[in-house]
């Protein structure tokens, strides 16, 4: 090949990898946090029409702080990372830090109080919450994506594949560190919020 | 609103520590991989310095392109420019039956709570900044 020749091709490789860049770092990010979202507002949904069926009240905590609670992962799903997740499990590791959000606590003392039907049910939509935020998070990342694989092999060798995610899941360090910051990240937005409204009236 | 206390406001700045770590790797991988495209494309171009001229480049470049190349450009851009007008109208619709929904709920469930994303389903420029 000539040099000439060489450089159209190096060419080609630069164009087609920019457009990976773009594929990958845009449009595909894009594209994942909208699917999160989506589903996140389908068990939102889900959540409602159970309420609706009688099975929890509109205005029992368990449901309000739930519902707060999905509408701030999905408010906030842009930052839901491997990179913040990472990052929230090595300061608590090493801050030894308990993790903590009034908001989150309350929402479990809550469950507590009801009866244990609509327990099971909460706390599995719950637990289907957080399988679709680990799933965001696994496919987004290389290196959750090789762990998932290693614990597929060894979940697939004990013979229980077909819930390895929820296993996967339920043994995840960090959870209830990710979901307190959403809630904490929408608090300190409405906290904001209400202070600018104060200020505002105040000057008129 | 409840006054936070010492402990709390602690852990939020930990939060906010957190996030900020996250901002700055999600900053810093995206655009050290366009430095690393740009960079392969100036070695290719580079090894031709002094050699050949822009035109010889440019026309070389051109005479050397396939229809096979052009064809799957033609079909990478046809299939990025559908997925942009299906996500248009995604949010189209989401804008149109979002208010409606939220009404509707809001007569069953009057202190309905809910996400704050904008009226198309999309992320607020506040919450993008931060």
């Amino acid at each position: 090949m000539t040099p000439l020749q060489n450089f159209s091709e190096a060419l080609h490789i630069a164009f087609g990898l920019a457009l990976l860049w773009f594929l990958v770092f845009k449009l595909a990010k894009d594209y994942r946090i909208d699917a999160l979202r989506d589903r996140l507002f389908a068990l939102r949904e889900k959540l409602f029409d159970y309420a609706l069926s009688g099975g929890v009240s509109f205005n029992h905590p368990a449901y309000t702080k739930f519902r707060v609670l999905i509408n701030s992962l999905i408010r906030f799903a842009h930052r839901l990372t491997f990179t913040r997740f990472a990052a929230g499990v090595v300061f608590v590791t090493c801050k030894r830090a308990e993790v903590r959000d009034q908001a989150l606590a309350e929402w479990y003392s809550a469950v507590e109080t009801l009866e244990p039907e609509a327990q099971q049910t909460l706390k599995r939509m719950h637990l289907e919450m957080l399988m679709l935020v680990v799933r965001h998070l696994i496919t987004g990342s290389p290196v959750m994506l090789f762990l998932m694989f290693v614990f597929s092999l060894w979940a697939a060798l004990n013979g229980i594949a077909k819930r390895f995610l929820e296993a996967f899941t339920d043994r995840l360090p960090g959870l209830d560190e990710l979901q307190s910051q959403a809630l904490i990240a929408d608090d300190t937005e409405r906290r904001a919020f209400a202070h600018t409204s104060e200020e505002a009236l105040a000057h008129r | 609103m409840a006054k936070l206390t010492a402990a709390e406001l602690r852990y939020r700045l930990h939060c906010r520590i957190v996030d900020m770590i996250g901002s700055v790797v999600h900053t810093i991988v995206p655009w050290a991989g366009a430095v690393l495209v740009a960079f392969f494309f100036y070695k290719s171009v580079s090894s031709l310095a002094g050699r050949y001229t822009f035109s010889q480049i440019g026309v070389g470049f051109l005479g050397d392109f396939r229809i096979s190349d052009g064809v799957a450009y033609i079909f990478g851009a046809g299939g990025v420019g559908y997925g942009v007008k299906q996500t248009q109208l995604r949010r189209n619709n989401v804008e149109r039956t979002a208010g409606r929904i939220a009404e509707l709920e809001k007569q069953l469930d009057p202190a309905r709570s809910s996400s704050r994303l904008t009226p198309r389903g999309t992320t607020r420029p506040e919450d993008k900044k931060r």
